[in-house]
């Protein structure tokens, strides 16, 4: 995928969660787009691994500094929570190509307004789940996937793990309808 | 957390670690190392393979207590890059947080060793900070972006040492603009880029012994040789290194140009070498890849905060960034009339016409 098509569905993901009530801030977008991917296949290619609040790719990092360094996105700090991302006017012609394109912007669309609404720590913990999915199965049980998750992330409470991976299961049932 | 017996056994971790962090590196540094290591080679791959030598194994396994390679190899080189090379090792967070204190973006030891060092050698004052200061307010905090609901642990600092922080992200910018974007040290590494890929005629070796034996030292060697015999591969590239006939800046990346059109340095460029030849014209250009400045802050009240909400120095840092056409010194005039006949006309955008 080009640089310009990562750059498209980002500007897109973005403009998305602030629809859906998003704080937007990096955590925000970093976890959409991991969900966006793992769930729905998007084709965005960053390479996440196992980092900070769960999993976290360096490319989507790096690739939103070049956007902030090119004025497409700029930061709002937001006392007394962390910053959010904004787009600038240009970032809505960046992002028209996935806006019209109905399969890709169904899926992010999906995601953005399941996730729009959620904060870091509920991020941290559904992304963490479908992490744990992803490597370890979702053939293990409900517990074992919990213990799996708190000894990744201690400081998730056992019950937050399971709320999170019921959650998971549930919007992977409805993601396979989206992906359709 | 490790309890308190295990903590000096991590202390060492971190000290090996900060030695071998680069201990890959490549004769000059990063000059050449994007186009003349084989695909999927850096320096942390080399570090990597270093680290776990038999030679360097024997070493931490024989000390007493006996060290963990692989923790010194996870330490010393972090998650972003390991995860390139050897995507299964996975991380624990209390190895999450040793390692920043490495490589972090934030207070990476890495950072503030080379901003002094790489200052007091280039005789610049941008570079210093009050890195005591710095360290002394490190702590381990909750780090969250939002609503504090998050309380994974991560490096950040007492917001006395705030200051502190901002001088060295201020360092860190004024280091990359003066010194490290310096249009003459482009052209240099250029110039020594050049010379490497002839005098190597392939590629830097990976095999470790084949790897220790090529130093700064072997290349300079090569480069004076080079320099004095029109026969030796690479002549002439360390002419221009040795007889300080560098290639000149011709243009740089301008805001008033990018207005016009956002590819106007590439179509700049294209337009160079479609009427210099390619001999004869090099870019060179540079996007940020740090990540943002956010960390956590623990003020005097004891809550926690964003240090972009704290801080506005740090929101206000611009990214630094160049992007360069380089010239022959031979054709520089020739080439800045071109350019002043021709640059609007070139990155004028075409309009189309209705038909």
């Amino acid at each position: 995928m080009s640089a310009l098509n990562q750059t498209s569905i980002v500007l897109y993901v973005m403009k998305a969660l602030k629809a859906n009530g998003s704080w937007c801030g990096e955590t925000h977008v970093q976890k959409t787009l991991f969900l966006c991917q793992e769930l729905l296949g998007v084709p965005s290619h960053f390479k996440f691994i196992l980092y900070k609040h769960g999993p976290y790719s360096f490319q989507l990092s790096e690739h939103l500094q070049g956007l902030i360094a090119d004025e497409f996105v700029y930061v709002r700090s937001r006392p007394p929570y962390g910053p959010s991302l904004e787009l600038s006017d240009d970032a809505a012609v960046f992002a028209r190509p996935v806006a019209v394109d109905g399969h890709l912007s169904r899926r992010l669309d999906f995601i953005a307004g399941k996730v729009g609404r959620k904060g870091v720590g509920e991020l941290e913990r559904l992304a963490t789940a479908v992490y744990v999915n992803e490597k370890h199965g979702v053939h293990l049980s409900l517990e074992q996937r919990a213990g799996l998750l708190t000894s990744i992330k201690p400081h998730v409470a056992a019950d937050a793990a399971r709320a999170a991976f019921l959650e998971v299961d549930s919007l992977q049932r409805e993601s396979q309808k989206v992906a359709a | 957390m490790p309890g308190a017996h295990q903590l000096g056994y991590w202390r060492r971790v971190v000290r090996l670690a900060a030695l071998c962090h680069d201990i890959g590196h490549l004769p000059f540094s990063h000059a050449a190392e994007h186009e003349l290591l084989p695909e999927g080679w850096n320096h942390e791959r080399l570090s990597f393979a270093l680290i776990n030598s038999d030679e360097m194994r024997a070493i931490f396994l024989n000390s007493v207590p006996p060290i963990n390679p692989d923790h010194v190899a996870k330490i010393a080189i972090g998650q972003k890059k390991l995860s390139e090379f050897a995507p299964d090792v996975s991380f624990s967070v209390w190895e999450t947080l040793l390692s920043e204190i490495i490589v972090g973006d934030a207070f990476g030891v890495d950072r503030i060793d080379y901003l002094l060092r790489d200052a007091y050698h280039a005789g610049v004052v941008y570079g210093r900070f009050d890195h005591h200061r710095l360290l002394q307010t490190l702590r381990i905090l909750p780090l969250s972006d939002q609503e504090g609901d998050s309380i994974e642990p991560w490096l950040g600092i007492e917001s006395g040492g705030l200051e502190a922080a901002e001088a060295m992200s201020l360092a860190r910018y004024f280091m990359y603009k003066q010194v490290y974007f310096h249009r003459v040290r482009r052209a240099y590494d250029i110039h020594l880029k050049d010379f490497l890929k002839d005098w190597l005629a392939g590629k830097f070796p990976t095999d470790i012994q084949e790897h220790l034996k090529l130093t700064d030292n072997e290349v300079m060697a090569a480069l004076l040789s080079a320099a004095r015999d029109a026969s030796q591969k690479g002549h002439i590239h360390a002419r221009r290194f040795v007889d300080r006939q560098h290639f000149k800046m011709l243009y740089e990346r301008t805001p008033s140009d990018q207005k016009v059109n956002r590819a106007a340095t590439d179509l700049l460029f294209d337009e160079l070498v479609r009427e210099f030849g390619a001999d004869c014209i090099r870019r060179d250009s540079y996007t940020p890849r740090a990540a943002s400045l956010g960390f956590p802050v623990l003020r005097a009240d004891n809550r926690i905060e964003s240090s972009i909400n704290l801080s506005e120095t740090l929101q206000k840092i611009p990214s630094a960034t160049f992007d360069l056409i380089l010239c022959d010194r031979t054709i520089l005039t020739r080439a800045t009339s071109f350019l002043k006949a021709n640059r609007e006309k070139i990155i004028t955008p075409v309009k189309e016409v209705a038909s």
